[in-house]
Parts: C-alpha cells; sequence; structure tokens
C-alpha cells in the first residue's frame, strides 16, 4: 500500500492538505461539562475568597462585595469562552492520521501519524460519565505536549476509534 | 571477535572490588543528603561531655558497610537464552530478565575510584523507560569488553533471525575495533574551549550553589544571619567602581571556575564512527564513554557562542530517544569541534542526504517587528523611568538592554531559516551565536500548528514539529506555507517505511 506513493514527484500543491478535510464536531453534552467544570472552579474560588474575607485575612480598600463582582465578571468571561470555543473543538480520522483542532483566540491543530502512535487508551471522568462521555488519549513518543486527548467523545465512538487506530499501528508495523 | 575467556551462562558475581564501591556509593548518597547534619555535627563536636552521637556513627557506618558486602554477594548476572538476568537483593529478593534484542546502548564509565581499582562500571540501557536501565558496579575491563561483544553478537543473531531485511546491517553493529577517531581534543584544542564558554552561565551556576549552600544551612540550624558580624562590612557608598570592581572579581572566578570544568571533564576527549553509532570517551578524573545508536539518535545540532567564534568552534550535540526528563543525559555533548568535523560528522550520519540542497527560506517579517515593538517598548519604558528618577545607572543600562534587544530582533530575524528536503529538516537561527538542527524527516512523531491572536489577525502560525528527543520550532510563517509544510512532513513521515527507532 505504501509503496503506491513512495517515489512520486512531491508537489505541495497535489499533498493530500490537512486543512480541506471535513472535520467532525464533538458531542453537544461535553459542552455541559465544560460549563459544570468552570462552575465549580468558580464556587472553589468564591468559598476562598469569602473565607479570607470573613476570617479578616484579608481586607480591600473598597466594598467586599467588588470582590465578588469580579469573581460572576470573569465567570461569564470564562463561560462565554467556553461555550465559543466548544465549537472549535473538532477532529478527524484519515487514512493515515488523527488530526485536532481546538482554541478560540490560541488556535492549535496537532496532527499524529497512526505509525507514530505508542499507544492509545479511552477514560472517563466523573463529569464525563454522568453526561455518558469518554475521552481518547493518544501517546506518542514525542513527549506529553505531543499527546493528544480529544474529550467528548461517545463511549462507543472513543472506543471504537481507539481499535481502529490500534489496528492501524498494527497494521503499519507489519509493513 | 575474542574468544571469550569467561562463561557468561553461569551465575557471575561482580568484581570484588565491587565491594567498596557499594559501600562508596552509599556513603556518597548518604553524605550527600545529610551533609548539613553533619557539618553542624562535627562543628558542636568542642561542646562537652560523652558523644553518643560519634558511636552512632560508627555503628551505622560498619552497618552500612556489613549490609554493602552482604549485598555484594547475593548480586548475581548471567545470560540464559536470550536474556540477560540480574538477581540481586537481601530481604527483598529481585530477578530482572532483559531480552537482549532490546538491549540498545552498552556503556562504560570509570570515575577516579574505578580507575584506581582499575574495573569500570558498566551501563546497560535498553528501549524502555529509565527503570528498565542498569547498571553492573564494578568489573574487570576485559570483562566488561567480552560481555559487550557477546551481548552485542548475540542481540545481532537474534536480529537477524527475526528480521531479514537487516541483513546487511549486520556485520557493521558487531565491529568493536577501535578505529581512527573522527575528533580528538587535545589540550590546547580544551583551553579553547574553556576561554570561550559562556561564563554567563558558569556565573548563575556559582550563585545557584551558593543559594543552595545557604539553603541547606539553613534547614541545619545554621542561620548565615548569625555570622554577619564576621563578614567585614561591605560600603556601598563605595559607589560605581566598587561595584565594577566586584563583578569583574565574580567574573574573573566564573571564569576560572568554567575553564576548569571543561579542562576536567572532557580531557582526552576521542569521538568515534563505531558499527551504526557514534562513542564518545572523555575526562580526567571521571572517566566517562557513551554509545549512541543511529536509530536512537533524534536531533543532530551544533551551536557556538560569541566567544566560541574566535576559533571558529562549536559544540556538536546528538540527542537521543527519551523521555524528556531524562534528556539532558541522553544527549552526546562534543565541544571544540570545527566545521570539518560537523561534515564528517554529518556524512556519517545522514549519508547522502545532506548533500541534497533545496533552498533555504525565512520566516515572516512580522517576527522581527514583533520582537522589535516588544523591545522599544520596554527599553523606553526603563529608560524613561530613570531619567525621571534621575538615576544614571538605570537609564544607561535601559539603553544598553534596548540596543541589545533590538540588535538581537533584527539578527534574530535574519539568521532564521529552514531547509526542507525529502528526507531532512534542517533549522538555523541564533542570535550573538549560531544554532543548527538536522533531524530525518521519518523521526517527526507528531506535527502541531499554532496560531496566538496576533499571527490570526495577520494570517501567519507557528509549526511545532515533535520528535523523540523534544520538540522544534518554526515560528512565524505564513499560513499557506505553515499548512503545506505541515502536510508535506505529515506525508514524508506517513509514507516513510522507516522507522524512527
Amino acid at each position: 500500500m505504501m509503496e503506491d506513493f513512495q517515489n512520486e514527484i512531491i508537489e505541495s500543491q497535489v499533498l493530500p492538505s490537512v486543512d480541506h478535510v471535513d472535520y467532525e464536531p464533538i458531542e453537544k453534552n461535553f459542552l455541559y461539562v465544560r460549563l459544570i467544570s468552570v462552575g465549580l472552579l468558580y464556587v472553589v474560588i468564591t468559598f476562598i475568597v469569602a473565607a479570607l474575607l470573613i476570617s479578616g485575612e484579608v481586607t480591600f480598600d473598597f466594598p467586599n462585595y467588588w470582590a465578588f463582582l469580579v469573581i460572576l465578571l470573569l465567570l461569564g468571561f470564562n463561560m462565554m469562552m467556553a461555550v465559543l470555543s466548544f465549537r472549535k473543538r473538532k477532529f478527524a480520522v484519515r487514512q493515515h492520521d488523527i488530526g485536532y483542532k481546538k482554541g478560540l483566540l490560541w488556535q492549535s491543530h496537532i496532527t499524529i501519524p497512526f505509525n507514530r502512535v505508542q499507544h492509545c487508551e479511552v477514560n472517563q471522568g466523573i463529569l464525563d460519565r454522568i453526561f455518558e462521555l469518554s475521552r481518547l488519549k493518544i501517546y506518542t513518543a514525542g513527549g506529553s505536549n505531543s499527546d493528544l486527548t480529544i474529550a467528548g467523545l461517545s463511549p462507543d465512538r472513543a472506543e471504537r476509534m481507539k481499535s481502529f487506530i490500534l489496528q492501524k499501528t498494527i497494521h503499519d508495523e507489519e509493513e | 571477535m575474542r574468544k571469550s575467556e569467561w562463561n557468561f551462562e553461569i551465575p557471575t558475581r561482580q568484581s570484588y572490588v565491587a565491594i567498596i564501591l557499594i559501600i562508596y556509593k552509599f556513603y556518597k548518597v548518604v553524605i550527600r543528603q545529610a551533609w548539613p547534619f553533619i557539618l553542624l555535627f562535627l562543628l558542636r563536636r568542642n561542646s562537652e561531655g560523652v558523644d553518643y552521637w560519634f558511636y552512632i556513627l560508627i555503628l551505622f557506618g560498619l552497618f552500612s558497610m556489613g549490609f554493602g558486602i552482604w549485598s555484594f554477594f547475593k548480586f548475581y548476572f548471567y545470560i540464559d537464552d536470550d536474556e540477560l538476568i540480574i538477581e540481586k537483593g537481601i530481604f527483598k529478593k529481585t530477578k530482572i530478565s532483559i531480552p537482549l534484542d532490546r538491549v540498545q546502548t552498552i556503556n562504560k564509565e570509570q570515575n577516579l575510584l574505578h580507575r584506581l581499582l582499575s574495573v569500570v562500571k558498566l551501563n546497560i540501557d535498553t528501549a524502555g523507560s529509565v527503570k528498565n536501565e542498569f547498571e553492573l558496579d564494578a568489573i574487570s575491563e576485559a570483562k566488561a569488553d567480552a560481555l559487550r561483544d557477546l551481548l552485542l553478537s548475540k542481540k545481532q543473531e537474534l536480529v537477524v533471525s527475526n528480521e531479514a531485511e537487516y541483513e546487511d546491517s549486520v556485520d557493521q553493529i558487531v565491529a568493536v575495533e577501535e578505529s581512527e577517531p573522527i575528533i580528538q581534543l587535545g589540550f590546547l584544542d580544551l583551553i579553547k574551549v574553556g576561554v570561550t564558554e559562556n561564563h554567563f552561565r558558569s556565573a548563575g551556576l556559582i550563585i545557584l550553589a551558593m543559594f543552595w549552600i545557604f539553603q541547606n544551612l539553613e534547614q541545619a540550624g545554621i542561620e548565615a544571619e548569625d555570622y554577619e558580624g564576621r563578614v567585614p562590612e561591605v560600603d556601598w557608598s563605595m559607589g560605581f567602581y566598587a561595584i565594577l570592581f566586584f563583578v569583574a572579581i565574580f567574573f574573573g572566578i566564573a571564569f576560572m571556575v568554567s575553564l576548569v570544568r571543561t579542562v576536567l571533564s572532557y580531557f582526552d576527549l576521542s569521538f568515534w564512527r563505531q558499527g551504526d553509532g557514534f562513542k564518545v570517551r572523555h575526562g580526567l578524573f571521571n572517566r566517562s564513554e557513551y554509545s549512541a545508536l543511529d536509530r536512537k539518535i533524534q536531533i543532530v545540532g551544533w551551536e557556538n557562542t560569541l566567544l566560541n567564534k574566535l576559533f571558529s568552534i562549536h559544540k556538536l550535540t546528538m540527542k537521543q530517544a527519551a523521555s524528556v526528563a531524562v534528556n539532558a543525559k541522553k544527549s552526546i555533548k562534543v565541544p571544540g569541534v570545527n566545521q570539518a568535523h560537523i561534515d564528517d560528522v554529518c556524512d556519517y550520519y545522514f549519508g547522502q542526504s545532506i548533500h541534497k540542497e533545496e533552498t533555504w527560506h525565512q520566516v515572516n517579517i512580522r517576527y522581527m517587528y514583533r520582537s522589535l515593538f516588544y523591545s522599544v517598548l520596554l527599553g523606553l519604558v526603563i529608560i524613561i523611568a530613570g531619567i525621571l528618577a534621575k538615576q544614571h545607572l538605570i537609564w544607561i543600562g535601559g539603553a544598553l538592554l534596548l540596543a541589545h534587544w533590538v540588535y538581537s530582533s533584527v539578527v534574530g530575524y535574519r539568521k532564521l531559516k529552514y531547509q526542507l528536503t525529502d528526507e531532512l529538516l534542517q533549522i538555523r537561527g541564533g542570535r550573538y551565536a549560531d544554532k543548527n538542527s538536522i533531524i530525518w524527516t521519518h523521526k517527526v512523531q507528531a506535527v502541531r500548528l499554532i496560531r496566538s491572536p496576533y499571527q490570526l489577525r495577520y494570517g501567519l502560525a507557528s509549526l511545532k514539529i515533535y520528535t523523540a528527543s523534544g520538540p522544534l520550532t518554526i515560528p512565524f510563517l505564513d499560513l499557506d506555507r505553515a499548512i503545506s509544510l505541515k502536510d508535506k512532513l505529515l506525508y514524508l513521515v506517513e509514507s516513510s517505511r522507516e522507522d524512527w527507532m
């Protein structure tokens, strides 16, 4: 199979492009997971600030409710970003590699060839379980920064992708 | 290959002098961990009364000595079928078996103690994680060589029987006879390297070491402040010249430190091509020998410092595949090499591929603009603040910094170039220094395209290319260019039949 394009002349115009592929969105439910985890983070922050204010460890020159207003504002901003960036999370499985895009202001688009995959696993956090979602994690030898996690897949889908990738990597190695 | 006088199939112990080394290693660990306490103890010895601590220390010493001897007698290694097996442990018995075809490199190391006892430490590294690496503390050099030859030849047989297509490369790996070194550094070369080291780094190391000593003393209950009275008062009103004087002395010390360090650690350096890999040996007191197989080498790079340019020498590094945490240990470093040496090494490692030339591309000029913008902004803030506060030192320093930043931005942009052929990706760069990195395209693990808000606005992107020994970055490319580079790299990786390791 590989021989088919072994010695072709390479012109970038004819190369299969990572950009002209239909990227698939992740499950809608994952938005709730994101929003809830952002919300939980702010609940913790609010409690800490409240505890500091009540115990008198920290005092502000301005009225205390201002601090909570700021927290509320930040929460709103984070929630908004979570909603807006949600649609930017997309992935594509091709014949020879898997790609994952994310980010609204800071965009990142990583592609991992199957013949460089070390192993992959499917896992589930507590929130994921509630919303019936799974995460697919793909490891390479390029260190943790080049590992790829696709969150918000249906468990069935994640498992199928995992076995597809594993079968692909074995197949590529044997060749 | 020499006929082995030793039969490695029966369980063998290490050389008897290993006992000394085991004990030495143990004491070293203890002293390194607890030296502030030991120092404290010694300082307090003049207090009166019976010193129970003294006896406890002796008892502890004797006990660990017995422990060392015992564990020596419980340590065996042997080869069983296709596995190297190690058995050890007094209370908790461990048996490690290493399939021979997984053995990656075998390194000999000899520190001062080893040399006095004429033994070597053998370091056997496998494809797995750090835990799969193991050491024989002390065996005689002849035995170490015999074992190494045996391991390599056994490994060969396995590779041959498993994969027929490897046949051509077989003879090369077994070759253990030492040929002419590609690089050899004499004393004068080392002086050149030492003199032109990055002395700023040595200065930084000295400051770090001082901090570390203070911290440890504090932990042991010795407060540096207690001794403040004994240190002669420094009269800071002496002003500018005094500061200059101290800085000069400090850099003088840093200079000496880097010179001595270089000469000691790289003394009598030799660098060989050996089979399908490279081997380097150096050191005056601590002799170390490292090997790197071509397969394991991921990034070949060389760089110089501003001072290095005086003698046109570079430092060559060959980074091997490893988890990022142990990266530094896994790269072979050869200082003081000239361009001819580098060309030789590249010829060996990359073969004909290195001679295929493509055009060198530059990144987008906004890379410079953006850097200039921040340089000028920050520089002006410092200068204006200095002038307003009437602090001459601050605004002069700010002006110097500004000049440095502006120079770095312009030169950093102009030097940054990359070239991609079907086989190799090369990146050049550097500001005061020159930096070069080359990788085989088939050793790329993953490619990431990154866009910051600024880059989004101007249609730019950066590429991060991950390898098994760290990432390479090409910043500020035009988006089209970045995408086509990424496509080409992925195509090359996916269509390649070469293993990355």
